[in-house]
């Protein structure tokens, strides 16, 4: 039998969609970004003058930003399966543990996978097959009361937890 | 079936972070290993997809480095090439190439097996011992003991258990795990189904 797991939870902004001062303060938020944008424009442009060098500032080259390689979805797109490495990464079981053990489980707890990630990331765990798949109805709605990830909604690939946003779903068992 | 793992004991070195979880000293400390690190890799990197390496993903540099030496000298637990160092030597060479950009570590010797094997494991009553701790045997090595007894713990487990914890968090003595383990397991419905590993923990 295959069922799947529905956390009753209406998201923050759902709520507040629909309300004349949300849309006024949508406006005002609008007018501070683009405010931002164009000041920090400016200071690209124009940089101060350093007061400890006498010089003037030099805006951060571009070579000491770090820059993933596998780009994260911003959105509930996804994860982009065309990406090489990511295809790479994925095909292989030591690979995909490394990476979800490295990228997606403690350093997602303020970010935790959209349905469409975890999705993609239980497929692929069912498709290599030799993986240990754990989606225990408890802890993907988040109603453990116990221990570090009590409270967190979550399911674990080979023994990794991995966080998820409230209300996403996924087969169990698996 | 687990016969292939139950006839021995896995013995080696862990290389942990001091003092993440204030009186433990257990396994469940994010243990140093390779990973793969989406900020860090080399981007125009494409490796050969028979090979499962990762520190050939990396470039030059002490992670790479580091990782290069961890995976050569690692031990398979649980079937998979884990957190455990097979040499001495090598562990402390890897201690040495990390902290300097991940802060302090501690090098533990270990000796680990499955929880349901009847193993009178080799532990050296000289040495001095941590005690045990049962977690994963892999993955996030998620003890039974730090998430049942130290954080958000479970009133009913601390009332029956929490006497049996030593001053680093971990079990004296490993008589009283299996009984422990199947209480946690009743207790914390989200874990019913982890299969754990017994780890003896000692200073070097």
């Amino acid at each position: 039998m295959t069922d799947t797991i529905q956390a009753d939870v209406k998201t923050e902004s759902g709520n507040q969609s629909n309300k004349p001062s949300g849309r006024l303060g949508a406006i005002i938020a609008s007018l501070v970004i683009v405010g931002i944008v164009i000041s920090v424009t400016v200071l690209i442009v124009f940089p101060a003058a350093d007061e400890d060098s006498g010089g003037f500032g030099t805006p951060t080259p571009p070579s000491s930003i770090v820059v993933a390689s596998i780009p994260s979805p911003t959105s509930d797109s996804g994860f982009d399966l065309t990406n090489p490495q990511l295809q790479l990464i994925w095909n292989n079981p030591r690979l995909f543990e490394a990476w979800l053990k490295g990228n997606h489980s403690l350093s997602r707890l303020s970010n935790p996978l959209s349905q469409q990630e975890a999705m993609q990331i239980y497929q692929n765990a069912k498709k290599l097959g030799n993986m240990t798949i754990d989606t225990n109805p408890t802890g993907l709605v988040g109603k453990e009361v116990t221990a570090q990830w009590a409270g967190v909604p979550h399911f674990k690939i080979n023994s990794v937890h991995i966080p998820v946003q409230k209300g996403v779903t996924l087969p169990y068992p698996p | 079936m687990t016969n292939q793992i139950q006839s021995k004991v896995v013995a080696g070195y862990l290389l942990l972070p001091l003092n993440k979880v204030e009186k433990y000293r257990g396994i469940d400390r994010q243990p140093f290993e390779p990973l793969l690190l989406e900020s860090e890799i080399d981007p125009a990197f494409v490796p050969n997809p028979d090979d499962a390496r990762i520190w050939v993903w990396y470039p030059a540099g002490w992670r790479r480095e580091a990782y290069r030496l961890f995976e050569e000298n690692s031990v398979e637990v649980n079937k998979n090439k884990g957190a455990i160092l097979s040499s001495l030597a090598t562990a402390r060479q890897i201690k040495d190439l990390i902290e300097p950009h991940l802060g302090s570590y501690e090098l533990i010797a270990c000796q680990v097996w499955n929880l349901d094997t009847q193993f009178a494991h080799e532990a050296d009553l000289e040495a001095p011992s941590l005690g045990y701790d049962v977690a994963y045997g892999g993955g996030d090595f998620y003890s039974a003991l730090k998430n049942g007894l130290l954080v958000k713990p479970h009133p009913l487990l601390l009332a029956e258990y929490s006497s049996l914890l030593n001053e680093y968090g971990l079990f004296s003595n490993p008589d009283n795990i299996p009984a422990y383990i199947r209480r946690f397991k009743e207790l914390v419905p989200s874990e019913a189904n982890s299969e754990f590993w017994v780890y003896w923990l000692s200073y070097i």
